[in-house]
C-alpha cells in the first residue's frame, strides 16, 4: 500500500463521483408457485437488490427495465409484479411494449444502447433466468453477444466497480457447485446473471410500490416476431409428488425432535482410530478432490 | 398583608397558568386533524372522569382513597379559594365558604400526607424524579390554605397573627402556598407531574374512542363499554398518510392522551414484554412520546427504562423520524416490535392511554413505507399475499386435515345456522386436533354447520398487528365477499384472533356478523342441554384466558362455565381473567421474535405451574402453541374444546358410559 494514494489510484475518488456507476436490472414477471400469482420474479428481485445495495454504497443509478406486453395497464398482472419492483426502493421503472409473440432481445438491445449517456461504468444485472415464458436462462448470453459485452452467470456479490488504465473492472463473486465461490474481475461494461445463492431481496413496501412510476416506452422499429417460439408446444408444468416422512408422535415434544432431525448423510468416510497426519491427509484428498485447494 | 397579597397572587398565577395552556393546546394541535365532537366531549367529561377513570383506579383501594381525597380536596378548595378571595361576597357568605374551605384543605392534606407515605418506599413501577416533590407540593398547598383560613375566621391565637411574628407566618404561609399554587395550577399547563390533571380531563373529553365509555343509557341497559378493533387506514386516497414517522403524524388528541400519563408504571408492571427483559416499557414509550413533541431526550426520565438499553442516550425532533435504523432517535426499532398487542397495559391504565394504537400506527409506517418488518415479518406478509396463509401453503390444502370428516361445504349448502372458522390453524397438526374435536362437539349437538373450506383465508389478524394494513384490508375485502354469498346466523371459531377481527374490525368495511368463541358456543349448547357428559375426572387444572377473547372481547365466563359444567374445579392463577397474563403469541411478536432475556411462555407456564395444576385448558391456537412449546412444563395444554370431546358420552353408548376414544372421529355415512 503506498502511502501516496493519489498516485497509484488516480481514478476512484474524483471520476467515481463524475462518472456515476450506471446499473440496469431487467426485471420479469415472477408467479407464486403454488397459486400463480403474479410477484416480483425471485432472482430479478435479487438483481435488484444487488444494484440497490451498489446504489446505497456508492451511489450507483438505478434503472429497472420490463419487456412484455403492453395494453391495459393499471390492475393488470404484469404492472402488479411491477410495482413489487417498485416498493423495494425505485421511483421509476421503464416497461417496454413487446407486442404478444415478439422477441424481447433487439427490444433490450435498443433500449440499452440508448441507454449509454455518459462515458461512466456500465452494468447489467438479470436474474439468471424467467420464471414464466422459456425460462431457458438464455437471454442474457444472447443479449451480451449482441451488444459485445462480457457475461457472467451465477453472480452472487458485486464486490466491488473500479478503474484502471482508462478501463472500468468490476469484481465479483461466482457461484460453484456445493458452496464454493469464485472471485472474478470483469472489463466493463457487463452483463450479470444472479444467481438463487445472492442476497434475499429486501422487502416491498406499499407505500414506494402504490407512488413509483411506471413508463410506458415504445420501440416498434426493433419489434422482431419470435419465430422458434411460435413453433414450440407449451404445456403446463407437473410437480411430481413426494412422498410424506411419516412421524407417528403423540406429544410435541416428539413430533418436535422428529421435525428437526438431521437428514442422514450419505457417501464419505468416517475415520477412527486414526494418527492426526492420516486425519489431516485425508481432510487434504478430499479438498483437493472438491476443487477448494489446488 | 395577606388578605391583600393573595388576591394579587391568585391573579398572576391564574393569568399565567392561561397562558400555558394555550401553549399546550397549540402544542397539541400540531397533530394531524381528528374530528371529536367538542361539546358533547366537554359535558360527558366530569362523568368519564368519575365513573369509568375511576373504575380503573378504585382497583388499587388503597391508592382510589388517597386520590379521592387529595383530588377531590384540592378541586374543592382551590375553586374555593378562588371564589372567596377574588370575589366580593357579603360576609355570612364569605364565613361559610371559609369553614367549608378548612375541611377541604383538611381533606387534601390528609390525601398529601398519604401520597407521601406512598412515596417514602416508592414501588419500581412509579417514577421518581420530579414526582418525589409533588406530596411536599401538596401538603405546602393544603397546609397553608388551611391555615389561611383558620386566620381569616380568627380561629388562630392572637399571639400568631400580630406583630413580628404574624408577620413572618404571613410571609410563610405565602412563600408556601406560592409554591403550592406553582406546582398545582402552573404545573397542570407548564409541565411537571400536576400536567396529567389538565391534560387528562381534555383527553377524557376528546378521546379518539368515546365508545369505551359508559354512558347513563348504556349503564341503564347493562352494557359492558368495550372498543378494541384497530382503525382503518384509508388506503382509498394515494395521498393519505400510511402510519406515524414522526411525533406529528400522531393526531391532537392521541398528542393529547400520551401528556395525559401520571407514570404510574401500572401498565410498565402487567406488560409481558417488559417482564421478559425485551427491550419495551410502555410507560417509558408514552413518556418517549411526550419527549417527542418537544423534542428533548430522554436523560431527565426517572422511571423503569426499557430492558437493556440505557437512558440518556436517545432524543427525539418535534418533526423528526421517530425511528431510525441506526438508533438513538427517539425509539428503537425493536421496541415496538417487542409489543404482543396484548392490551394489558390499556386495560390497566387509569388515564385511558391507547398504547396499542399507537404502536400499531408507527409499525404501520415502518411496514407501509419503509419496509422494515423485521424477523419472519416480511415471509409472512409475503406468504399472505401470495397464499392467504402466513406459513405459505398451498390454498388447496386448508382441508387436508378434515378428508375424513366430510365436513359440509358451504359452497355445495349455501346456508347453515353455524359458519364454522377454521383459521389458519388448520395448517397447523396440533390446532387440528382442536379442530377435529370441535367438529365432534358440534355433531354430538347436531349442530346444523358448515366451512368454507378453501374459500376461507387467513383474517388479516397478524397482518394488520405486522402495520400491513393493505394485505389486511384486502384480506377482509375478500372474506367478507365469500361470506356474503352464503346465509348463515352464527360464525363459531376457536380462533380469538378471527373472532375478535371478525366481529371488531371488519364491521369498517361492511361486514356485520354475530361470531362466537366456540367456548361461548359450547357454553350455549350446554345451557339448552344439547350435549350428555361424563364428568371430569383428571388432576387440577387451571384456565389461561387469551387476550382476544377476555381483554379484547370480555368474554371471561363463558369458558370457565364450560370447565365448572364438566365438573372441573378451576384452579385460578394469580394473574387471570382482565389481568392473565399473555402467552406470547399475539402481534405477531413470535415472528418478529425480539430477544429478550426470558421467553413469556415460560412465565405463563411458570403461573400454571404455581397453581399446581395438572392440566391447563386454553382456547386459542396461538395459546396452544406457545404454551405447548415451553420444555419441561409441569402442565398439560389441552383446548376446551378437546376437554369437551372428551368428555362426550356417544348417542349409541350412553347406556354403557362408554366414552368415545380420543381424536377418533365419526365418519358419516
Ligand atoms: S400510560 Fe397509563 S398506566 Fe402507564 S404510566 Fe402512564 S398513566 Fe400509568
Ligand atoms: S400491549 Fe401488552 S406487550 Fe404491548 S405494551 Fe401493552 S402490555 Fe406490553
Amino acid at each position: 500500500m503506498s502511502l501516496e494514494p493519489s498516485s497509484v489510484n488516480p481514478s476512484s475518488a474524483a471520476s467515481a463521483s463524475t462518472q456515476a456507476l450506471s446499473i440496469d436490472v431487467l426485471v420479469s414477471v415472477g408467479r407464486h408457485s403454488l397459486t400463480e400469482r403474479p410477484r416480483r420474479a425471485d432472482l430479478d428481485a435479487r438483481a435488484l437488490e444487488l444494484a440497490l445495495r451498489l446504489r446505497d454504497k456508492r451511489g450507483a443509478q438505478v434503472n429497472a427495465c420490463h419487456v412484455g406486453e403492453g395494453g391495459q395497464q393499471a390492475g393488470s398482472d404484469t404492472e402488479a409484479a411491477l410495482r413489487d419492483y417498485l416498493g423495494m426502493g425505485l421511483e421509476n421503472l421503464t416497461w417496454i411494449d413487446a407486442p404478444q409473440g415478439s422477441d424481447a432481445l433487439g427490444l433490450l438491445d435498443e433500449h440499452l444502447r440508448a441507454g449509454q449517456v455518459s462515458a461512466g461504468p456500465r452494468l447489467v444485472l438479470c436474474g439468471m433466468r424467467a420464471e414464466q415464458g422459456e425460462g431457458s436462462g438464455l437471454l442474457p448470453f444472447l443479449l451480451s453477444e449482441s451488444l459485445g459485452w462480457a457475461y457472467v452467470p451465477a453472480v452472487v456479490e458485486v464486490e466491488d466497480v473500479a478503474s484502471e488504465d482508462g478501463h472500468w473492472y468490476t469484481t465479483v463473486l461466482q457461484a460453484l457447485p456445493r458452496g464454493q465461490r469464485r472471485r472474478l474481475r470483469v472489463r466493463l461494461p457487463a452483463l450479470l446473471g444472479i444467481d438463487s445463492a445472492a442476497a434475499q431481496p429486501r422487502q416491498s413496501a406499499f407505500g414506494p410500490a402504490r407512488r413509483g412510476r411506471i413508463e410506458q416506452r415504445q420501440l416498434e422499429a426493433s419489434v422482431m416476431a419470435d419465430e422458434s417460439l411460435a413453433n414450440w408446444p407449451l404445456q403446463p408444468a407437473k410437480p411430481r409428488p413426494k412422498r410424506l416422512k411419516i412421524v407417528t408422535a403423540t406429544n410435541a415434544r416428539d413430533r418436535f425432535k422428529a421435525a428437526a432431525a438431521k437428514a442422514e448423510s450419505t457417501g464419505g468416510k468416517v475415520l477412527q482410530d486414526v494418527s492426526p497426519e492420516q486425519g489431516a491427509e485425508a481432510v487434504l484428498a478430499l479438498l483437493k478432490e472438491e476443487g477448494v485447494l489446488r | 398583608m395577606l388578605n391583600t397579597l393573595l388576591p394579587l397572587l391568585l391573579l398572576a398565577v391564574l393569568a399565567l397558568a392561561v397562558v400555558g395552556a394555550v401553549r399546550r393546546i397549540a402544542l397539541w394541535r400540531r397533530g394531524r386533524p381528528s374530528s371529536v365532537p367538542v361539546l358533547t366531549g366537554l359535558m360527558a367529561m366530569p362523568r368519564r372522569y368519575l365513573v369509568d377513570l375511576h373504575h380503573v383506579v378504585a382497583r388499587d383501594k388503597v391508592f382510589a382513597n388517597t386520590h379521592v381525597a387529595t383530588a377531590g380536596g384540592f378541586v374543592a378548595a382551590a375553586a374555593l379559594l378562588l371564589v372567596v378571595y377574588l370575589v366580593p361576597l357579603p360576609g355570612s357568605v364569605e364565613t361559610v365558604l371559609e369553614v367549608l374551605l378548612l375541611v377541604f384543605s383538611a381533606t387534601m392534606f390528609v390525601g398529601a400526607r398519604l401520597v407521601a407515605k406512598r412515596r417514602r418506599h416508592p414501588p419500581a413501577r412509579l417514577s421518581k424524579g420530579p414526582w418525589m416533590r409533588l406530596p411536599k407540593s401538596l401538603q405546602a398547598f393544603s397546609g397553608s390554605v388551611f391555615l389561611i383560613a383558620l386566620a381569616n375566621l380568627g380561629l388562630l391565637p392572637e399571639g400568631l397573627i400580630s406583630g413580628v411574628i404574624g408577620w413572618a407566618l404571613a410571609a410563610v404561609l405565602l412563600v408556601a402556598l406560592g409554591l403550592g399554587l406553582a406546582e398545582l395550577l402552573l404545573g397542570m399547563t407548564w409541565g411537571g407531574p400536576m400536567k396529567h390533571a389538565f391534560a387528562g380531563a381534555l383527553h377524557l373529553a376528546f378521546h379518539r374512542r368515546a365508545e369505551r365509555f359508559s354512558t347513563r343509557k348504556s349503564d341503564r341497559e347493562g352494557k359492558v363499554h368495550r372498543s378494541t378493533g384497530l382503525k382503518a387506514l384509508n388506503l382509498e386516497d394515494e395521498t393519505a398518510p400510511l402510519g406515524v414517522a414522526t411525533p406529528e403524524d400522531f393526531t391532537w388528541n392521541q398528542r393529547l392522551g400520551f401528556d395525559a400519563c401520571v407514570q404510574c408504571g401500572r401498565c410498565e408492571a402487567v406488560c409481558p414484554a417488559f417482564a421478559a427483559g425485551q427491550p419495551l416499557n410502555p410507560k417509558k414509550l408514552i413518556q418517549d412520546m411526550v419527549l417527542g413533541m418537544t423534542g428533548h431526550s430522554d436523560a431527565a426520565y426517572a422511571g423503569s427504562p426499557y430492558p437493556g438499553k440505557a437512558v440518556g442516550e436517545h432524543q427525539g425532533t418535534p418533526s423528526g423520524p421517530i425511528v431510525v435504523e441506526a438508533g438513538g432517535a427517539l425509539l428503537d426499532a425493536d421496541t415496538l416490535w417487542s409489543c404482543t398487542t396484548c392490551r394489558a397495559c390499556v386495560e390497566e391504565c387509569p388515564m385511558m392511554i391507547e398504547h396499542v394504537d399507537a404502536i400499531v400506527d408507527m409499525r404501520r409506517f415502518m411496514t407501509l413505507e419503509q419496509g422494515q418488518t423485521p424477523g419472519k415479518g416480511s415471509e409472512v406478509i409475503d406468504n399472505l399475499i401470495a397464499t392467504d396463509n402466513p406459513n405459505g401453503y398451498a390454498p388447496a390444502a386448508r382441508m387436508h386435515w378434515a378428508a375424513d370428516l366430510s365436513l359440509p361445504l358451504m359452497r355445495d349448502l349455501g346456508q347453515a345456522d353455524v359458519l364454522l372458522w377454521l383459521g389458519d390453524g388448520a395448517f397447523d397438526m396440533r390446532n387440528q386436533r382442536t379442530l377435529r374435536a370441535l367438529v365432534k362437539v358440534l355433531r354430538a349437538a347436531e349442530v346444523d354447520f358448515a366451512v368454507l373450506g378453501d374459500e376461507e383465508r387467513d383474517s388479516g389478524d397478524v397482518a394488520r398487528r405486522l402495520g400491513d394494513e393493505a394485505t389486511f384490508q384486502r384480506l377482509a375485502k375478500a372474506n367478507i365477499a365469500t361470506l356474503e354469498k352464503y346465509r348463515f346466523q352464527t360464525i363459531v371459531t376457536c380462533d380469538p384472533h378471527s373472532f375478535h377481527v371478525l366481529s371488531n374490525e371488519y364491521g369498517a368495511f361492511g361486514g356485520h356478523y354475530r361470531v362466537r368463541h366456540h367456548s361461548t358456543y359450547i357454553d350455549e349448547l350446554m345451557a339448552a342441554d344439547r350435549l350428555s357428559l361424563r364428568s371430569w375426572k383428571g388432576g387440577s387444572v387451571t384456565y389461561h384466558d387469551p387476550c382476544y377473547l377476555g381483554r379484547y372481547n370480555g368474554e371471561y365466563e363463558a369458558p370457565r362455565r364450560v370447565l365448572t359444567a364438566l365438573g372441573i374445579e378451576l384452579n385460578e392463577m394469580q394473574r387471570s381473567g382482565f389481568r392473565s397474563r399473555c402467552c406470547g403469541g399475539g402481534g405477531g411478536a413470535p415472528i418478529t421474535d425480539i430477544p429478550g432475556e426470558r421467553r413469556i411462555p415460560d412465565m405463563r407456564m411458570q403461573d400454571v405451574a404455581e397453581t399446581g395444576a395438572e392440566l391447563v385448558a386454553v382456547g386459542c391456537p396461538q395459546c396452544t402453541a406457545m404454551l405447548e412449546g415451553v420444555v419441561d412444563a409441569t402442565a398439560q395444554v389441552r383446548d376446551i374444546a378437546e376437554l369437551v370431546a372428551d368428555a362426550l358420552i356417544s348417542e349409541d353408548a350412553a347406556g354403557k358410559e362408554r366414552a368415545a376414544k380420543p381424536q377418533v372421529v365419526e365418519v358419516s355415512p
